[in-house]
């Protein structure tokens, strides 16, 4: 078990050379960073424009563009992680990777440094665009902000582990789930409306997703400056849970391609 | 490392109900290159895998360097390296940087004069700043060769090592590796369908067929065994008389 747990910096730091030399050589890597979401907070931002003054929100109509920032933070961190593990598999280096001393938990610790820097540059352009263009800035979300963002992080990891885990049992067929999985968790995560305005049954299951919490706190914050603590707490414990199950789904899924000997044709 | 550089012990490897490999048992000495021989299907890929942690054995244990590859596949992995003519690296990046990548992951002390080193031994100096999609067919598979070698492995794992290169390069390559491992003990496991290539460079002979040791034995021995003429007469010859 402590062979397991025991990590080696160098081989994390070649995994994050490996994610940065490749996102040096990938224009159109460089530029979806940006792209996505920045259509995403102008289509938002002209609603919000559009609905200032005309009808009431609690929080104000400024609470979608945080809503989309944030909800950029969670899909982000989930589409990197899968990523990562993607683009080796389709430049088949895969099979020279799994034959090094390299580990799982090192490679995954190596893609989430990775993924933590593209979320980071990425909603910092996000945070001062939606300020200079539709005066709404992220920071109003006060002492809310730190820990929503790393709950959101670690729920966003813990969907990438699971797809990684889909993408390396399943191969290419897998694929897709790195841009869709997120979005089967939107509609009860409570980005744009309140948990209290899903239908009965779907509230259970909204309060599972330590995203939905997330998005209530900041809300709550954002109206009249509530700190929802309790909820916050409770996010923090389901994603410590979520973490759990996606690295077990990982740790399983590695040692049935290992039985089944499919690591050696990934993508299969 | 121990005089036993890698041991396999009644190894048995069972996809389904199909088994693969049936009780594979050997050794390599330290220094030694061995090759791995056999016709399609015979079980050298899985083997190979298998030793490389890629495919868990369905029963049996694999050392390496005295460590158990199941139980602690990552100190057992430190050591060696691999290449094979079916794998690839991320060719979008420069030869340096796939190169500097893998001496992370092998921890290779000085990786500025590893990547130097290992360019002088394969004439690659040329190519170092260039991108991995910029080059040939046989360049890229001399950086493949150059990724098994950067971290100076104790144990070398080659399949169809030299299969898309040119004669010329293919000797070169052959040479090299003589050398190395006449200069540093350095032990070779090589699966290959040219026998010329198995002739010249390896020691000794695993002959596998249905996934069991056929034949165990140097080239000219198993040339003398059979009254052949040469290592390719030999290898139909066996595969003709376990058909």
């Amino acid at each position: 078990m402590t062979a397991v747990l025991e990590i080696r910096p160098r081989r994390v730091k070649g995994i994050l050379l490996n994610n940065l030399y490749t996102l040096r050589h990938s224009p159109i890597r460089i530029a979806e960073l940006f792209y996505w979401p920045f259509i995403e907070v102008v289509l938002w931002g002209f609603l919000s424009n559009y609905l200032r003054g005309r009808t009431q929100v609690p929080g104000g109509v400024g609470v979608f563009l945080g809503a989309v920032v944030l909800w950029d933070v969670l899909f982000r961190a989930q589409q990197e992680l899968a990523m990562t593990y993607m683009m080796n598999m389709w430049d088949r280096s895969i099979v020279n990777l799994f034959s090094s001393p390299l580990k799982q938990v090192e490679q995954v610790l190596g893609d989430v440094l990775f993924s933590l820097g593209r979320v980071l540059i990425g909603t910092t352009f996000l945070v001062i665009f939606t300020k200079v263009a539709f005066d709404f800035s992220l920071l109003d979300t006060g002492r809310v902000l730190l820990p929503a963002l790393l709950i959101l992080l670690g729920f966003g990891w813990a969907l990438g582990l699971a797809i990684r885990s889909a993408v390396m049992r399943f191969g290419s067929n897998a694929e897709v789930l790195a841009w869709s999985l997120a979005f089967l968790f939107q509609p009860v995560a409570a980005v744009y409306y309140p948990v209290s305005s899903l239908p009965g049954p779907l509230q259970p299951v909204a309060h599972a997703v330590p995203a939905s919490h997330v998005f209530e706190a900041i809300r709550a914050f954002l109206t009249d400056g509530t700190v929802l603590t309790g909820q916050l707490v409770q996010a923090a414990l389901l994603d410590v849970v979520y973490l759990a199950l996606g690295a077990w789904i990982l740790a399983r899924s590695y040692r049935a391609v290992r039985v089944k000997g499919l690591l050696s044709r990934p993508g299969y | 490392m121990p005089a036993v550089a890698l041991e396999v012990s009644d190894v048995v490897k069972r996809f389904g109900d199909r088994t693969v490999i049936d009780g594979l048992s050997f050794s390599v000495p330290v220094g030694q290159v061995c090759a791995l021989l056999g016709p399609n299907g015979a079980g050298k890929t899985t083997t190979m895998h298998m030793l490389l942690g890629l495919t868990l054995p369905t029963r049996g244990t694999i050392t390496i360097g005295g460590r158990d590859l199941v139980h602690d596949r990552s100190r057992a992995l430190a050591r060696t390296n691999f290449t094979a003519s079916y794998v690839q690296l991320s060719w979008r990046l420069r030869v340096r940087e796939l190169l500097r990548v893998y001496c992370e992951l092998y921890e290779v002390d000085d990786p500025a004069a590893a990547i130097s080193d290992v360019a002088d031994l394969l004439d690659l100096k040329k190519h170092l700043d260039r991108p991995g999609s910029s080059l040939s067919t046989g360049q890229q598979t001399m950086v493949l060769v150059a990724k098994a070698l950067v971290n100076r492995p104790d144990l070398l794992f080659l399949d169809e090592p030299t299969a898309s290169l040119d004669p010329e390069r293919a000797v070169a390559v052959r040479r090299v590796l003589r050398q190395i491992c006449d200069e540093r003990a350095m032990t070779i496991l090589i699966t290959s369908h040219n026998m010329i290539e198995v002739e010249r460079l390896a020691d000794r002979i695993l002959f596998l067929v249905n996934g069991r040791i056929a034949q165990d034995a140097t080239a000219a021995e198993l040339v003398e065994r059979y009254g052949a003429d040469n290592l390719e007469d030999v290898y139909l010859k066996v595969a003709e008389a376990t058909r």
